[in-house]
């Protein structure tokens, strides 16, 4: 079958977020030959979800409050992730949080400082002493500004409008990837000693989502099938308040909720009966007190409660008319702050993902994996300005390890086996199916709908089996794709019809790993078993894919209390 | 509000090819972002329009920077009602000083990667 070879690569990272690039920065200074590719173009503007980061970095730097430290961040980190979390990794986010930070400061990444030049630390809810660093309500943008800048300034190249259809694994090793280029409709091969999935989270497998297009769980995906295991996938971050109406800003997030009230359709405060205060919770539990007010009938028409802002003192009402979102729904023509804008919890951050040791390394040879789309630094809650830590935390360890693992690794320069590549193109191709394209586009629609309707903030087994068997009964079409022709450049509805089998399989590992932790823990709520099990302390639950059945199947991975 | 509109789309089949508007009558809701007219499009009236892909939500990548009727905007910041002209029509170019790839998907010059 047709595709173009790319050779001569020594690290491939897959994903240009704030993870992949700083995973190619620190292969490249590792002395490996290092290559991104996205599904974006090559700019710094289209860099995943990082691109939309708002507002923090977390780093226990002392500037605000000089008894923050390493030991007091991962205290919180630990109190938060509620023993899920796994806490080496845990450790490691909190060691490494502050001179990473440093190090991208040197590099040209700008952060906000106070007029004495030191660095701003805010903070944020979950966090003992003030330590969100920050950028002009654009922390993300610049990281994937500056950090694209020092990369590219380096010589790291970028091979943008890819999509990455799977891994090239044979003998548990890898050696490439299979890639549908975009810009030329043509399947291409990239071969590479060591291969960095920093491909984001799964949020966009739930339809209210506050993520950008495209960050569908497609690593994730790419590791099952590779045979390496997801853990803690029942851990979904809901970001409390995401806009609801109008149908144009649906899933646009709306952080400034916690400067005023929440209201139920009845105009009534509802946070305290739930024991919380306005604007001082973690995210989980905020998440669960607002679904189940809307699920108790006291939402609004669209599935939402209201956020009122008549309470708020004029001082912050003022500040809040300067953010950039703020003016961006006023150019729009909403009055956020005037009009009672409708909020719900929507899929924002996963929690869980790729299993990996502290090397970044999974249990494939070569393959490393950082950013959102691993899991385990988090466990049960992320707190704030934690994601942003983790992209350079952990790809600076998996751009190094790869780069070590990739510059040594004979493989690089070979062909790449033709049985794996042929096999893989005439799994995702040239079969003959009833679905086309379109049909493909609407079953990601539906899988979208089922995670919202039967596993989302409010879970149960019967909501999650009935999600379960719905997801199987889309999962057993067939479609015929043809291989590209070249003829159909920056058709990007192929993109997403590739997905779909993406966002059934990580769908299927969502609901497969809800269903097997019987318990309530963190962003996990099973209203069937609305208590915390001392039994699942310290357990993990992880998934596989069992290769003869295409079936995903979980088991329970025990820490032991350390 | 519901209002008629021709929208008037730029297209071109590939890098260095001759571009020439395509228009599209529709009946939309002036509150929309004329970025989600050209979704609108995309997904119900004209499968074959290229877009870029990416979108911020909130106004600040600038993926969706395009001429609207003339005018360099983001075409995600601006609705329908600010973006009419008197006789109906909003016309959509892509953005000066950028190479078009095809249709409203732009590159960055030689070094677009393509
Ligand atoms: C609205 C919003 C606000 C947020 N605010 C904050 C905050 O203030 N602080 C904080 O710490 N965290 C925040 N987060 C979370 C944080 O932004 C993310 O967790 C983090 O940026 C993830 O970085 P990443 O590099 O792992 O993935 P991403 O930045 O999502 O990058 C993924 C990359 O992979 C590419 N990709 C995906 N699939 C494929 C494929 N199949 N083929 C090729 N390329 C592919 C994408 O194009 C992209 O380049 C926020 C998230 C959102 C959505």
């Amino acid at each position: 079958m047709e595709y173009e070879i790319i050779r001569g690569f020594d690290v491939i990272i897959i994903g240009m977020g704030a993870a992949g690039l700083r995973a190619a920065i620190a292969s490249h200074d590792a002395g490996a030959r290092t290559a991104i590719l996205t599904m974006g173009d090559n700019s710094p503007t289209q860099c995943g979800a990082t691109t939309t980061a708002e507002y923090s970095y977390s780093a226990p730097l002392g500037i605000a409050d000089p008894r923050d430290n390493e030991d007091v961040f991962l205290d919180d980190i630990n109190k938060s992730g509620l023993s899920v979390n796994n806490p080496e990794l845990s450790s490691l986010l909190a060691k490494q949080a502050g001179p990473r930070l440093l190090e991208m400061h040197s590099w040209g990444v700008r952060f906000d400082t106070e007029s004495d030049g030191t660095l701003q630390q805010h903070w944020l809810a979950g966090h003992s002493y003030p330590r969100a660093v920050h950028f002009d309500y654009a922390t993300g943008r610049e990281m994937a500004r500056g950090l694209h800048k020092h990369a590219v300034a380096k010589g790291i190249e970028v091979l943008p409008y890819r999509f990455a259809i799977d891994l090239i694994v044979e003998d548990r090793t890898v050696s490439g990837v299979l890639v549908l280029n975009i810009a030329k409709d043509r399947l291409e091969v990239i071969t590479a000693g060591a291969v960095v999935l920093a491909t984001g989270g799964a949020s966009g497998i739930w339809d209210l989502n506050s993520n950008p297009p495209g960050i569908d769980g497609d690593g994730m995906a790419m590791a099952l099938r590779a045979g390496v295991e997801l853990v803690d996938m029942e851990m979904q971050q809901f970001f409390p308040a995401c806009l609801v109406s109008p149908p144009s800003m649906r899933g646009t997030n709306f952080p400034f909720f916690s400067r005023g009230m929440l209201l139920n359709s009845k105009g009534e405060a509802f946070l305290e009966n739930y024991g919380l205060r306005e604007g001082k919770d973690v995210r989980d539990v905020l998440a669960i007190a607002i679904c189940k007010e809307i699920e108790a009938g006291r939402g609004t028409e669209n599935g939402g409660v209201l956020v009122d802002f008549s309470q708020t003192p004029s001082e912050t009402l003022e500040e809040l008319t300067k953010n950039s979102k703020i003016r961006y729904l006023c150019d729009l023509g909403f009055k956020p702050l005037e009009d009672q804008m409708e909020i719900a919890p929507s899929a924002h951050f996963t929690m869980g993902g790729i299993l990996i040791g502290p090397g970044a390394e999974t249990a494939v040879s070569g393959l490393y994996a950082c950013g959102e789309v691993s899991g385990g630094c988090h466990g049960a809650n992320r707190l704030a300005g934690n994601a942003l830590t983790e992209t350079q935390v952990f790809g600076n360890i998996a751009g190094a390890k790869a780069a070590e693992h990739g510059r040594c690794n004979p493989q690089r320069d070979s062909e790449p086996c033709v049985n794996p590549v042929d096999a893989l193109i005439g799994t995702v191709f040239a079969r003959r199916g009833s679905g086309d394209i379109q049909d493909a586009i609407d079953d990601a629609k539906r899988v979208r709908v089922i995670m919202d309707q039967n596993a989302k903030v409010i879970r149960d087994e019967y909501l999650l089996k009935t999600a379960g068997r719905r997801l199987a009964d889309l999962g057993r079409k067939e479609f015929s794709f043809d291989v590209p022709s070249g003829n159909e450049a920056f058709d990007y509805r192929k993109i997403e019809a590739l997905k779909l089998r993406n966002m059934i399989l990580v769908a299927k590992a969502v609901v497969a790993s809800a269903l097997r932790r019987d318990e309530t823990r963190g962003a996990h709520y099973r209203q069937d078993c609305p208590l915390r099990k001392g039994e699942w302390d310290y357990c993990n639950v992880a998934v596989k894919l069992d290769c003869a059945s295409g079936e995903v199947a979980t088991y329970v991975r025990q820490r032991g209390n350390r | 509000m519901k209002k008629k509109a021709l929208i008037e789309v730029y297209r071109q089949d590939s890098k260095g090819d001759e571009g020439y508007f395509k228009e599209y009558p529709l009946v939309i809701d002036d509150s929309m972002s004329v970025y989600d007219v050209l979704w609108k499009i995309r997904s119900e009236v004209d499968t074959s329009l290229a877009l870029p892909y990416f979108r911020c939500r909130k106004g600040i990548c600038a993926s969706c920077l395009m001429r609207i009727n003339g005018v360099q905007r983001l075409a995600c910041r601006i609705p329908v009602r600010d973006a009419l002209s008197e006789d109906g029509t909003i016309r959509i170019a892509p953005p000066k000083g950028r190479p078009v790839l095809k249709d409203l998907v732009t590159g960055w010059g030689e070094h677009d990667g393509v």
